[in-house]
């Protein structure tokens, strides 16, 4: 909404220089971060909140204002409505109860040409082309009351027995400004006969609308139900000044005035006379708002106690017009705030114009809650991860959760499993990832290092959207290294969180997004802790990346569910023994499994693995016991027992 | 004449000890082991003696000179053998070799600053679902459907098709205020629940706006909970993570969940107030809209608001981010060039 001070003058004195007045107008809730500088004029730029329609109006912030400059509010002054001096009857009737009120008049003998060059330099300094004398007046009476006016040229009725109704859907209209729609249904309209001359709310008809040639005028100030009016905006995807106001509801007791100021104009920038009794449909029932509230609940709530005269010197100002009765004050609600309902509402009002800024600052003095919160998350955990992986020499990067049927695809992965979005803001963001591996390729592909390590951590999303199964991941990415360095990897993340004899398995059914063999599952206890390996050679090429990469993709969820607190042991009291063994080891057999086998007999503290030539490894076994230190002929038995299950199980000989 | 001896070695080796220096040592060795050193003259001496006493005090002699001898040449090999050349030219501003490690991402590192803030005052992490239902992410907070309040919060809507749900009752969350309802109506109060998590609008994508982007959504329902403990913890939440002397001011606003609503403004710290491109010139930036929880929403948690009232604040957490690393661009956030990330 753009305010011009001199316009904001006319109804208000202002005295504070133009930074103040912003950050004032801001702190009471109209915000105000900027303005424009026409013609020696300040355009004031403010951001009116939805609960405020009031503020859709230039009479509305000078309202505000002349709380903050204490000064009062002069509203234009307004003629009575002169007698019909001419005959041009209209009659209008009402199919739908969707108006808040509605008010109508006729003039005949107007003549159409340019409005004053006043009007014109106001209409434009707030956003909008001056038309013609009388489209400018409806446009200046809407900004400056805050009730949106439409003007018809009589003459084109087809007949003067108009209706409101609901459309069928399908009718044909074409706008003031020559643009062609099929209305849905729904749509609050106005017929003339059998034609629609009035998206309601929205557009005038251009069969109605005003020419360089029209004497005779219909002018009306309707209200309507701002959620249709919202609807068929919505379906048409067409907005306007007048339908912006009437989504936050203006207020229906304006109309009469609105009426009156929009005639006094007419009459006096294009003549004519007024030829019709005005129609007003207006509920004169529409019952004040009453609030009452207690001083000392006011207090309570704010932290502090204010005076009790300021709190009616604030209401005042504020038309609440406060009557105080022992410690209960009541307030009757002035008609322009429709926003205003509870007494939180009232509080509010309290709050803003004595400052938030002189407010103290404290802090909850009460209980903590001395259980787990529902959906209680455990970040120390995600940062245990992070640490470890990052500590690995791993760059943490940081992607968005939307992605593209394209990547999807690239990625060896099917659409079919991903959430899409219906209305996407573009093809690159339509679908939900389901995993972390095609952002780290992206990263891969931008960065030139060589040897780049680089990690995610986050959400993942699952198809059924009804079920959706939303889990975090942790992720990680290498070039251009070996199989063995992301299996330390792997290694190391369980080792740091003690979780031993899981399970090394080869893809059950294969994975578009990794390689068929040089991938797998890591299992515990039968669930998934995770996959890693190499990526399908297939999916970096479709990426446009060359040479290996390899990664890993694990669950947080089940990672924390197997992890293990480390007790403390102490150090033995008696030194191990410690010798190497080279084995033969046949064509496909898994050395982990051997090293397990290994790692299980009684007396091995540790196996490690010290390297690999032809078809033999070289393990370096720590034998040890806590009570006594182990004899060679000791070792020698138990590693007998080693190599005789090792020959019967794996068919592995000592070299 | 024995115990001259024994002070004589014991001095000797004193001195001997004592000294650094060649020269002095050198000096040293003539003084007591030369021809006419002080050990010769008590071997001259000995004549004058007793024959009987001749023999021990010679053996004493024999071995204080032995032992003057051996701790003279330890000396003198020690000297040679740990002598460091002080003249020795070593470059102590050659470059060292670094341990690689990686680097969490600056808006991990921000958001456990924030959330450490948070903790102090006994707030537990709530996490929950992104795929949410309007109900959750809109009614509860009291928007009305079919209302321009939902304007602020452009929507992107879930594709339902072959599900029993209508269009629109699916979304992305728009913010983590969804949370709220969703605590509150599992749980009794009091409690103090901060949400740190991903939320999606539908948003042309540029330096300022992205299609996700992170908030931390906070909340507090007590009995005895005002209006001056909202303003109290966000003050305390900004200075802990953007330093005691960060500045702020709050002004009215609206959101329908609130009331009163309060917006949350941050004196620049790119520019200390003076206006640049990151406060739009306006020298504060809007950094963490709050409010009293409206009894509505309570209403629809099942919490009376006669007896129980809270406050609720939302962080951008992306917003934080940029303006403690000075990020002009939020796009930047999401990329992942290395020399991007190093500087984190």
């Amino acid at each position: 909404m753009k305010a011009p001070i001199s316009w904001l003058k006319e109804y208000v004195d202002i005295t504070s220089n133009i930074n103040d007045l912003m950050w004032k107008m801001t702190e009471i809730g109209l915000t105000c971060e900027s303005y424009d500088e026409i013609e020696g004029d300040k355009i004031l730029d403010i951001e009116v909140t939805p609960n405020r329609p009031d503020w859709l109006s230039i009479t509305g912030i000078a309202r505000e204002i002349a709380i903050i400059e204490n000064s009062k509010l002069t509203l234009p002054k307004l003629s009575d409505i002169p007698k019909p001096t001419q005959n041009l009857p209209i009659n209008i009737s009402f199919k739908t109860n969707l108006t808040g009120g509605y008010a109508g008049i006729t003039i005949s003998g107007v003549k159409v040409g340019d409005s004053p060059a006043w009007m014109q330099k106001r209409l434009i300094s707030i956003g909008l082309r001056p038309i013609n004398n009388l489209v400018d007046i409806t446009n200046y009476v809407m900004f400056e009351l805050g009730c949106p006016i439409h003007v018809f040229d009589y003459d084109k009725f087809l007949s003067t027995d108009l209706s409101m109704q609901l459309s069928k859907g399908g009718e044909g209209f074409v706008s003031v400004d020559g643009l062609k729609y099929k209305l849905p249904p729904d749509t609050l309209i106005i017929k003339d006969t059998n034609r629609v001359i009035d998206l309601c709310g929205i557009k005038g008809g251009q069969n109605t609308g005003i020419s360089d040639s029209t004497k005779n005028v219909f002018i009306h100030t309707p209200i309507y139900n701002g959620s249709y009016i919202r609807k068929t905006s919505q379906a048409l995807k067409l907005k306007s000044d007048a339908s912006y106001i009437y989504e936050r509801g203006p207020n229906p007791k304006i109309i009469p005035d609105t009426l009156k100021r929009v005639v006094t104009l007419v009459l006096e920038l294009a003549g004519g006379e007024v030829a019709s009794k005005p129609i007003f449909k207006i509920d004169k029932f529409i019952k004040d708002k009453i609030i009452s509230f207690d001083l000392d609940d006011l207090n309570k709530f704010l932290g502090i106690s204010i005076q009790k005269e300021l709190v009616l010197k604030i209401l005042e100002h504020l038309d609440f017009s406060p009557k105080i009765t022992g410690a209960t004050i009541k307030c009757i609600v002035p008609n322009f705030r429709s926003d205003v309902n509870l007494v939180e509402d009232i509080y509010e009002e309290i709050a803003r114009i004595y400052s938030y800024n002189k407010f103290p600052r404290t802090l909850p003095s009460g209980k903590m809650a001395s259980v787990k919160i529902p959906y209680f998350y455990d970040r120390e955990f995600e940062l245990v991860l992070k640490n470890i992986v990052s500590s690995a020499g791993y760059f943490e990067i940081s992607s968005g959760a939307l992605t593209s049927k394209e990547i999807i695809e690239k990625s060896g992965l099917n659409p079919e499993n991903h959430i899409r979005i219906a209305n996407p803001v573009s093809a690159e963001y339509e679908f939900m990832r389901t995993s972390l591996i095609p952002t780290l390729l992206a990263g891969i592909k931008v960065n030139t290092q060589e040897n780049l390590k680089i990690f995610e951590y986050g959400k993942v999303y699952f198809a059924p959207v009804e079920k959706a199964t939303e889990v975090y991941k942790i992720s990680s990415a290498l070039r251009n290294s070996t199989f063995e360095n992301i299996k330390g990897l792997v290694d190391l993340v369980l080792e740091k969180l003690n979780i031993a004899n899981y399970e090394i398995k080869p893809f059950a059914i294969s994975h578009g997004l990794w390689h068929p063999n040089r991938a797998g599952v890591i299992e515990m206890d039968g669930e998934e802790l995770g996959i890693f390996g190499e990526i399908s050679p297939m999916v970096l090429h479709n990426f446009g990346i060359k040479g290996n990469i390899f990664g890993f993709e694990l669950d947080m969820a089940n990672l924390k569910k197997f992890q293990n607190s480390y007790l403390f042991k102490p150090i033995p009291k008696f030194p191990p023994q410690i010798e190497d063994i080279t084995l033969i080891i046949k064509g496909k057999t898994e050395v982990g499994k051997v090293i397990n086998e290994i790692k299980m007999t009684k007396f091995v503290d540790d196996v490690t693995m010290l390297g690999t030539y032809q078809n033999t490894i070289t393990l370096r076994i720590n034998y040890s016991d806590v009570n006594k230190t182990l004899t060679d002929k000791e070792v020698a038995e138990i590693r007998k027992s080693i190599l005789g299950t090792l020959s019967k199980k794996f068919g592995v000989k000592q070299k | 004449m024995r115990e001259d001896i024994i002070n004589l070695k014991n001095n000797a080796i004193g001195q001997i000890m004592d000294t650094d220096s060649d020269k002095e040592l050198e000096e040293l060795r003539i003084e007591y082991l030369g021809r006419n050193g002080k050990i010769n003259e008590f071997l001259i001496d000995l004549k004058k003696l007793k024959p009987d006493e001749r023999k021990d005090v010679g053996i004493l002699i024999n071995e204080s000179k032995k032992t003057i001898e051996s701790t003279l040449n330890d000396k003198i090999e020690n000297l040679t053998q740990f002598k460091v050349d002080t003249k020795e030219w070593f470059d102590l501003t050659a470059p060292g070799v670094k341990s690689e490690i990686g680097n969490l991402h600056a808006q991990t590192k921000v958001l456990t600053e924030i959330l450490n803030q948070f903790s102090y005052l006994g707030y537990q992490i709530a996490d929950g679902p992104e795929v949410e239902s309007d109900y959750y992410n809109f009614e509860v907070l009291n928007f009305p459907k079919d209302h321009p309040a939902r304007d602020a919060q452009q929507t992107m809507f879930f594709d339902v098709t072959g599900t029993k749900f209508k269009p629109g009752e699916l979304i992305p969350r728009t913010h983590t205020s969804a949370m709220q309802g969703r605590v509150m109506q599992k749980m009794k109060p009091p409690f103090r629940v901060v949400v740190p998590g991903r939320c999606f609008r539908y948003e042309q994508i540029d330096a300022s706006h992205g299609v996700d982007f992170w908030q931390v959504e906070g909340f507090a329902v007590d009995k005895n909970i005002t209006f001056t403990d909202l303003l109290g913890t966000i003050e305390y939440v900004l200075k802990g993570v953007f330093g005691s002397d960060a500045q702020i001011r709050f002004a009215t606003t609206f959101f329908p969940f609130v009331e009163p609503g309060v917006d949350t403004y941050l004196k620049c710290t790119v520019c200390k107030g003076k206006g640049c491109s990151f406060c739009k010139k306006s020298g504060w930036s809007e950094i963490m809209p709050a409010g009293m929880i409206h009894p509505n929403v309570l209403s629809t948690c099942k919490i009376d608001p006669k007896v129980w009232r809270g406050f609720a604040f939302a962080i951008g957490l992306s917003r934080v981010v940029t303006l403690k690393y000075k990020i002009d661009d939020l796009r930047t956030l999401t990329n992942p060039d290395l020399r991007i990330l190093k500087q984190y």
